[in-house]
């Protein structure tokens, strides 16, 4: 290219070493103090998305494989999962909630008649905790329900005249802050299967609300994969023993 | 591609877009992780004796990153943190234990030693001459609820308390408890350590009186057969010491219907608040269960009471609790009795009771704790007496007690089971008596107390109790040291041994009040030295407890010729007993078997007898079982004692040497359980000497012994039946609150 020719292509563009518009100035700033924040709350935005996800796969870890517990000792590791988690996701219920759920589940199966305290006292803190950052949730109601009774168990006479009615109300207010909760009918099937009629047990109305529970457990579609998903096949299992 | 003003080549970028590039590789940096590195953390957990722990929760704070030790203890998980991290380590009734870390990648080997946490299943007790009953401590005999169902108590506490080692069962006839060879003064009662002076009912002879406070009232019973903290004094034989409830469950009412009374009560709630007040009204009439069932006695005036409590709780701050508790109850009983020689002797009482009690407690801060303490009582007795022959003539009496006391006392707590207290309290006791045939007497006591005790954990196996109590009586014109001591060991997971030992001191009480009538004196102090030994043993709703004790008495007050201190005497014995609720199924029982052998000179005993008030084997058998498809508990209680000394006047007759026959008397309660409308509610029946046996506590001579008659319950049998209704008056919202 000839001299003559590079000098006519330079003058076709703009000048640029002008001394720029201040409007300018301050636009282009800005594009680029936006662009940054933009960066900054994408990376940022980011990060919070990757907590969330690891809490969601750590409480499914430890979800997973609760269906095959047997033991009140199996019950008690993963009772420790949850505690992890809960005591790092202090604003979560759910893992709080499901401490409470293992605390009651090995009191349930141990022989050790000592730690039944233990176990109850710590249900109970952890289900206070989760009611706490999640008033009025159906699913918590049930599960006080599910410890006032250990309570009970513990001492029937002396216990019974306070949790009594304590767990009657309890599971009220569960079935009220959601019908188509299936584990507050469940509890309520059990109980009235359990109790001697003089008490007010039933079989026949057990078996009734058993039933129910069952249909909306097959209706019944939780939240997330980590809310609160149990009982079907405890439900039948029970319903097996209210037909007999 | 441009040129600067230089002539320099630039590269030109659109707007900002080598900016963009800039930022793009700095928001790379803060999204992409830095290349990680992993430590592997594991180890094994053990407790103090080298026992592996199953099942603890081991992991970094404010992570999810940990692991649960298996079944020889060992864990091992996988961390992506670095740094400096925390460890903790969790378990089930142990103390938890944290590390400060760095994590560098590699293995980290942790090993951490776990302490049990306080547990009071596991740590030994003082339970030499103590029985306790409580809803809030576990290792305790008895519960509150136990006193209340006893079949031949009749709902009262120390007719529950009569059937525990140690207590005399066939005392029908006096008013108090008669605790191992002691007369029914030298038992105190104790409410929120203040002492009570008429804890019983209106005393009339030949009536067994009767506690006047519901044990509803309280949430924890001492009943101590001896060597008692120094904490309490003037009861040379025996301590019964009364908690009372803190704030109640529920705001609620009650009413209580039976064959002898009516009761209405309520109170109120606020838990927000920490406020709770409540009250009733009972009304006990006699009258017409009277004229059904026929009294031996002729009553000109049939038993008739009436009173009113009332409460008072608050919270203050954070630990403090304020609570006042007041009663009222009058009264009037008349009856006519056959005394030998076909003569009438006749009695008639009226008595007006008033009893408060204001008390604090709270925690100045985590180690020291503090109880304050004030109480008034008041009793008047208005009695009128007619005996038509011998000695004894018709005479009306006015006799007034009343107490004034202030209590205060401070607890030290090191860690959490040594403790040390000390403390003083300052009673105001006024005694009027007067008599319309001309004998008077007004006593006034000050008396005061001075006590200090430490509970020294020598290991959570071996507990020492030191005590030290200094007392002055402005009347006697006295002051006495006591040094008490308690040791206690922790033989193995169930069973301790204990050792108590202690000086007792006990003014003479209202045999002062013929101080003008003797000559001589006011007495000096009297004394008892206690030696006891226990074993206990309590596991799987099981207990076994043997005692042994040795007491001494000196200085007893006598009134032969002079009020002096010239009595002394002994008591030793053996205890046993058993309870069981397990073997049985449903059936909770429990044995207990008393051997005493006792000997004093007190009072106008010429010489050192065993008193009228001791029987050497005492046996109670209580046994209750709750039949659930049927709502109902059934009870049965039976008591048995050899027979009491009596005095026989006949001069060939040696003193206190002839027995009443033995003493047996079978009780059966049953309660039934139901809802009525919204009110939990319990129907009582019971009856007393279900076989119709005779009993016999003594004998009344005539004067010139010849003739006599037998002192016996009023009715041989007693019928009882009752419904108590409870109902809660809260909205259901408060209800549901109220659990957190």
């Amino acid at each position: 290219m000839t001299l003559e020719k590079q000098a006519s292509q330079d003058l076709a563009y703009p000048q640029i070493n002008k001394s720029p518009n201040p409007l300018f100035t301050i636009i282009s700033i800005m594009r680029k103090a936006l662009s940054i924040t933009a960066l900054f709350l994408f990376a940022l935005a980011m990060q919070a998305q990757t907590t969330n996800e690891k809490f969601v796969k750590a409480m499914e870890k430890a979800l997973s494989g609760m269906d095959t517990l047997k033991t009140a000792e199996q019950w008690l590791a993963a009772s420790n999962n949850f505690e992890r988690i809960a005591q790092k996701e202090t604003k979560e219920w759910l893992p709080h909630y499901y401490v409470a759920f293992c605390q009651t589940m090995a009191f349930n199966l141990s022989q050790d008649k000592t730690m039944y305290e233990l176990f109850a006292k710590r249900a109970d803190d952890f289900i206070t905790k989760a009611d706490a950052l999640n008033p009025d949730n159906s699913e918590i109601y049930v599960l006080k329900n599910m410890v006032s009774g250990l309570y009970i168990r513990i001492n029937p006479m002396v216990n019974g005249q306070k949790y009594g009615p304590m767990a009657a109300l309890q599971l009220e207010k569960a079935k009220s802050l959601d019908p188509e909760n299936p584990r507050s009918f469940m509890q309520e099937g059990v109980t009235l299967l359990f109790t001697p009629p003089q008490w007010g047990g039933d079989k026949v109305k057990a078996k009734a609300t058993l039933e129910t529970a069952a249909a909306k457990f097959e209706a019944f579609k939780p939240a997330s994969s980590i809310h609160p998903n149990w009982g079907k096949t405890t439900n039948e299992r029970f319903l097996e023993m209210a037909n007999k | 591609m441009l040129r600067d003003g230089d002539g320099s080549l630039r590269l030109q970028t659109h707007s900002g877009q080598h900016m963009k590039q800039r930022y793009f590789f700095f928001f790379f940096l803060l999204s992409v992780p830095l290349f990680a590195q992993k430590t592997t953390v594991q180890g094994r957990v053990l407790d103090k004796s080298k026992a592996p722990l199953i099942g603890a929760n081991i992991f970094l704070l404010d992570t999810y990153d940990g692991a649960t030790s298996d079944a020889e203890g060992n864990f091992k998980f996988d961390t992506e943190e670095s740094g400096p991290q925390v460890l903790l380590v969790k378990y089930l009734g142990y103390d938890s234990v944290s590390q400060q870390v760095n994590l560098q990648g590699g293995v980290l080997e942790f090993n951490p030693v776990l302490r049990e946490s306080f547990n009071e299943l596991k740590v030994v007790v003082i339970t030499a001459g103590s029985f306790e009953a409580s809803d809030e401590r576990k290792v305790t005999v008895l519960k509150p609820l136990d006193i209340v169902t006893t079949a031949s108590a009749g709902g009262d506490t120390y007719g529950a308390l009569k059937t525990l080692p140690g207590a005399q069962v066939s005392t029908g006839d006096q008013e108090g408890l008669f605790v191992r060879g002691g007369s029914g003064t030298e038992a105190q009662t104790f409410i929120d350590g203040m002492l009570v002076r008429t804890p019983f009912t209106a005393s009339t002879p030949d009536f067994a009186a009767r506690g006047r406070f519901s044990p509803f009232l309280f949430k924890g019973t001492v009943f101590s057969t001896g060597g008692y903290s120094a904490q309490y004094g003037q009861g040379m034989s025996s301590a019964l010491i009364l908690d009372s409830q803190d704030l109640p469950e529920r705001s609620a009412g009650t009413l209580a219907v039976s064959c002898v009374g009516l009761g209405f009560g309520q109170q109120k709630l606020w838990k927000e608040k920490g406020r709770a007040i409540g009250g009733s009204v009972n009304y006990t009439n006699l009258g017409p269960y009277f004229s059904l069932i026929q009294q031996t006695p002729d009553f000109t005036h049939k038993p008739e009471f009436i009173g009113t409590e009332g409460f008072f709780r608050q919270k203050t701050g954070k630990s403090g609790l304020l609570k006042f508790y007041g009663y009222y109850n009058a009264g009037r009983v008349g009856f006519n009795t056959k005394a030998p020689n076909d003569s009438i002797f006749g009695f008639d009482v009226k008595n007006a009771n008033a009893y408060t009690n204001l008390s604090w407690v709270g925690f100045l801060n985590e180690e020291w704790k503090l109880n304050l303490g004030s109480s008034f009582s008041h009793d008047r007795n208005d009695i009128a007496t007619s005996y038509n022959a011998g000695f004894l003539n018709p005479d009306t009496f006015n006799i007034q007690n009343s107490l004034t006391q202030i209590r205060a006392v401070a607890t030290r707590f090191f860690g959490r089971l040594t403790t040390l207290r000390f403390g003083g309290e300052y009673q105001y006791a006024t005694d009027d008596f007067d008599s319309q045939r001309g004998f008077g007497s007004d006593l006034r006591d000050h008396y005061g107390a001075f006590f200090a005790e430490s509970d020294l954990y020598v290991t959570t196996k071996l507990v020492a109790r030191l005590g030290l109590r200094a007392e002055h009586s402005s009347l006697l014109d006295q002051a006495r040291l006591s040094p008490r001591v308690s040791l206690a060991y922790k033989l193995a997971d169930a069973s301790q041994v204990s050792f108590a030992w202690g000086h007792f001191y006990q003014k003479g009480d209202s045999l002062m009040r013929w101080q003008g009538q003797f000559g001589g004196a006011i007495p000096g102090f009297q004394k008892a030295e206690h030696y006891i030994l226990n074993y206990q043993y309590i596991k799987d709703d099981r207990t076994v407890r043997l005692e042994g004790f040795y007491k001494k008495y000196e200085d007893l007050v006598t009134t032969l010729g002079t009020l002096a201190n010239n009595g002394k005497g002994y008591a030793q014995g053996l205890e046993l007993f058993y309870r069981d609720k397990k073997t049985l199924k449903g059936v909770d029982y429990w044995v207990s078997y008393s051997w005493l052998d006792t000997k004093r000179q007190f009072q106008w005993y010429p010489s050192e007898v065993q008193p009228t008030f001791a029987a050497n084997h005492v046996v109670s058998l209580v046994a209750k079982k709750y039949f659930s498809k049927i709502r109902t508990s059934v009870g049965m209680a039976y008591n048995y004692a050899t027979g009491r000394p009596y005095y026989n006047p006949n001069p060939t007759v040696g003193f206190l040497t002839e027995r009443t026959p033995a003493y047996n008397n079978l009780s059966i309660n049953a309660s039934y359980l139901t809802m009525v409308r919204k009110a939990f509610t319990v129907f009582v029946i019971g009856v007393t000497n279900v076989l119709n046996q005779e009993q016999v506590f003594g004998y009344r001579y005539s004067s010139d012994g010849t003739m006599r008659t037998a002192i016996s319950p009023a009715a041989k049998q007693f019928f009882f039946v009752g419904a108590f209704f409870s109902w809660g008056t809260d909205r259901r919202q408060e209800v549901l609150d109220n659990q957190n």
